[in-house]
């Protein structure tokens, strides 16, 4: 009793702990901080400007509501909970509760930080509305807190309810309706009758049906997986994860463009990249997303030569999420295996980050430059973003790769 | 006769402290197919790894065609080909690109990739899976699949893993005609099973590793003739070694 007890703690302190590595390797050697400062610096800047230029009719509250009521119902429940606890947890399923109460109750903290983060940011938004006021502020984020419990609570309920479908629509409704009449200051009594229906559906739905139920472990392992996954999949966009499980996707069209064209052995790995780079996880969609976003920025911004910045700043990251690649792992009976100098490898590997940098480079510089810069400044974007195609793979990538081989 | 393999005086292991292999000697000889079993944990996928090189032995070496890891990797690893235990595909490429990027790595020409692919997909049937990714194969097609590149490369040494396990019948058989015509054209095979039945039909010679030394090496007559029973069959004997009712150390 006393060991489940403390299995809670150990088990938290222990994804703490490899959260906590992970940050430090995403914090040491990416553009993260940098990244997100430009995005806070330009968020805010174009946020500010929207806000100014925003009708009077314009349903600032429903927008409120909505995006607060997402972040409300979302309410995931961190059990810390692994395969095998199927195995050997289950036949102490009775004794669990407290276990389960305390992975309630740290999910909910999490969560309603996430809420106050949202109430900050949407703040200028509220006092934008007519007759918000620093009390009806207050009075919607308290609402907002106590709606995460609920939903919390609720959603545990569903753990142990066989078809919970209709229940779940149930509460999405209800927490937004609530959001809503407060958002909008609705008279007191809507507001009460909406949570007294809440109050309501919680005794006599959500706990009374749950009361006769068994507890889906399947679920809960589910939910607990995706959410560590989550974590991991972001973390290994700066990181080699090794726990991440790798998907493909085929992707013929693309792939037709780069056929194998000789059988020589210099291509070998050159053809192992492009292919990896293509088919495996995210590099192919993640460079394709930023190119396109740095496109739109640089041609919406409209910011005449500074640009140039811009440019350069999204050819480091679009490097920064190449790098994984590199650590991409290949099958040691194939790949391993191969009478082929690790040097080519290396060479293969840089010649392709320069390639991309490159390509992307000539297409963000011509949409920065068609509506403000003109021709020099297509060669002054050119020239930026050029040399950090250049510097990044035969500089930073080599230097980071170099000596790996011994290992 | 030309030794193409030679391991001579080999300790080894994952630490220094613990080492799992004592004193291995072998040799492994041109058109010859060597059988290596023992039990689980004897130290037969230990020894397979020094063999690749990717363990460094503590004392004693291995030689390919003369020559150790150290003195010339690439050279060491073209002469040799390997079908693991279990089988690891790129999952991102398709059938087809394994092959093409294994004849690219061991230097194939165009027509020599085409005549050796075409018999190797025919043979295992997996003509019409050329464009498939590793994602839809079973065991045994994967299994296949490191047959093909292993088998396509023709170098002088191969070593092969437990292959039979999740193979079908057809596969099996394939799998033994190809070690016999190899072995007819020169390559030597270092085949590690525990189906001692087949072992017995196709091995030339035979080493039997027990807690990491060689129990008894030779042919199936030299074994017998040690052992003390000529009408023994590898399983009685090597059941008798594993359960340590012989007194025998090489």
């Amino acid at each position: 009793m006393d060991q489940l007890n403390q299995l809670w703690g150990r088990r938290c302190s222990r994804h703490f702990q490899m959260e906590l590595r992970y940050w430090n390797l995403i914090g040491k050697n990416s553009g993260l901080m940098f990244f997100l400062y430009a995005m806070v610096i330009i968020g805010g800047f174009y946020y500010k400007k929207w806000l100014d230029g925003l009708p009077q009719d314009f349903p600032a509250a429903l927008l409120l509501s909505v995006i607060l009521a997402l972040f409300v119902m979302r309410s995931p429940i961190r059990t810390f909970m692994q395969q095998a606890d199927l195995v050997f947890l289950l036949p102490a399923e009775a004794e669990l509760e407290p276990y389960f109460r305390k992975s309630r109750f740290y999910s909910f903290s999490i969560q309603i930080a996430a809420v106050i983060v949202v109430m900050i940011v949407c703040g200028p938004l509220y006092f934008h509305m007519k007759g918000s006021s620093g009390l009806s502020y207050f009075i919607l984020t308290a609402t907002a807190v106590a709606l995460k419990g609920w939903n919390i609570d609720c959603h545990w309920k569903e753990m142990l309810i066989d078809y919970s479908q209709p229940l779940k629509i149930l509460r999405f409704t209800l927490t937004f309706l609530l959001l809503y009449s407060v958002a909008n200051q609705y008279p007191f009594y809507s507001t009460a009758a909406c949570a007294a229906v809440i109050l309501i559906a919680s005794v006599f739905l959500f706990h009374r049906q749950s009361r006769s139920g068994l507890l889906s472990w399947k679920r809960i392992v589910e939910m607990e997986e995706r959410q560590a996954m989550q974590f991991l999949r972001f973390a290994n966009l700066f990181t080699d994860v090794p726990r991440l499980k790798h998907h493909i996707h085929a992707r013929k069209m693309i792939s037709r463009l780069f056929p194998i064209r000789s059988l020589s052995s210099k291509n070998v790995y050159r053809q192992l990249y492009i292919k990896t780079f293509i088919r495996s996880d995210d590099y192919f969609s993640s460079y394709i997303r930023l190119t396109l976003i740095g496109m739109l920025v640089c041609y919406f911004m409209n910011i005449g030569f500074y640009t140039v910045f811009v440019v350069a700043s999204l050819i480091y990251l679009t490097g920064l999420q190449l790098l994984p690649l590199w650590t991409h792992p290949f099958p040691q009976a194939l790949a391993g295996m191969y009478p082929i100098p690790e040097r080519l490898r290396k060479q293969s590997f840089i010649q392709l980050v320069f390639i991309l940098l490159t390509a992307e480079t000539v297409v963000v510089s011509l949409s920065g430059a068609v509506r403000s810069a003109g021709v020099e400044g297509i060669f002054l974007f050119l020239l930026a973003g050029g040399a950090v195609s250049v510097l990044f793979p035969f500089f930073y990538v080599a230097h980071r790769i170099a000596g790996q081989d011994k290992a | 006769m030309t030794s193409i393999l030679t391991v001579k005086h080999m300790s080894g292991g994952y630490t220094r402290q613990h080492p799992v292999l004592h004193d291995l000697s072998f040799e492994l000889n041109a058109g010859e197919l060597v059988g290596l079993v023992g039990l689980n944990g004897a130290g037969k996928s230990t020894t397979i790894k020094h063999i690749l090189g990717l363990l460094d032995p503590f004392d004693g070496e291995v030689r390919i065609g003369g020559k150790t890891i150290r003195e010339d990797k690439l050279g060491y690893r073209r002469q040799l080909a390997y079908v693991p235990e279990i089988p690891e595909l790129y999952e991102q490429l398709t059938l087809e690109e394994h092959l093409r990027l294994t004849a690219m790595a061991y230097q194939l020409d165009e027509k020599t990739f085409e005549e050796r692919s075409a018999r190797l997909l025919q043979l295992f049937r997996l003509e019409k899976r050329l464009h498939w990714f590793p994602t839809h194969f079973s065991k045994g097609m994967r299994q296949k699949v490191m047959i093909l590149c292993a088998f396509l490369a023709h170098p002088d040494l191969y070593i092969v893993d437990e292959p039979f396990v999740g193979l079908d019948p057809i596969g099996i058989q394939s799998l033994l005609d190809l070690m016999v015509e190899m072995k007819g054209e020169g390559a030597g095979i270092l085949m590690s099973t525990h189906i001692l039945s087949t072992a017995e039909q196709y091995c030339d010679r035979f080493i039997i590793l027990h807690e990491g030394i060689i129990a008894a090496q030779g042919t199936l007559d030299q074994i017998r003739k040690k052992f003390g029973d000529a009408r023994a069959s590898l399983q009685e004997i090597y059941l008798a070694v594993a359960r340590g009712e012989t007194e025998w150390i090489s």
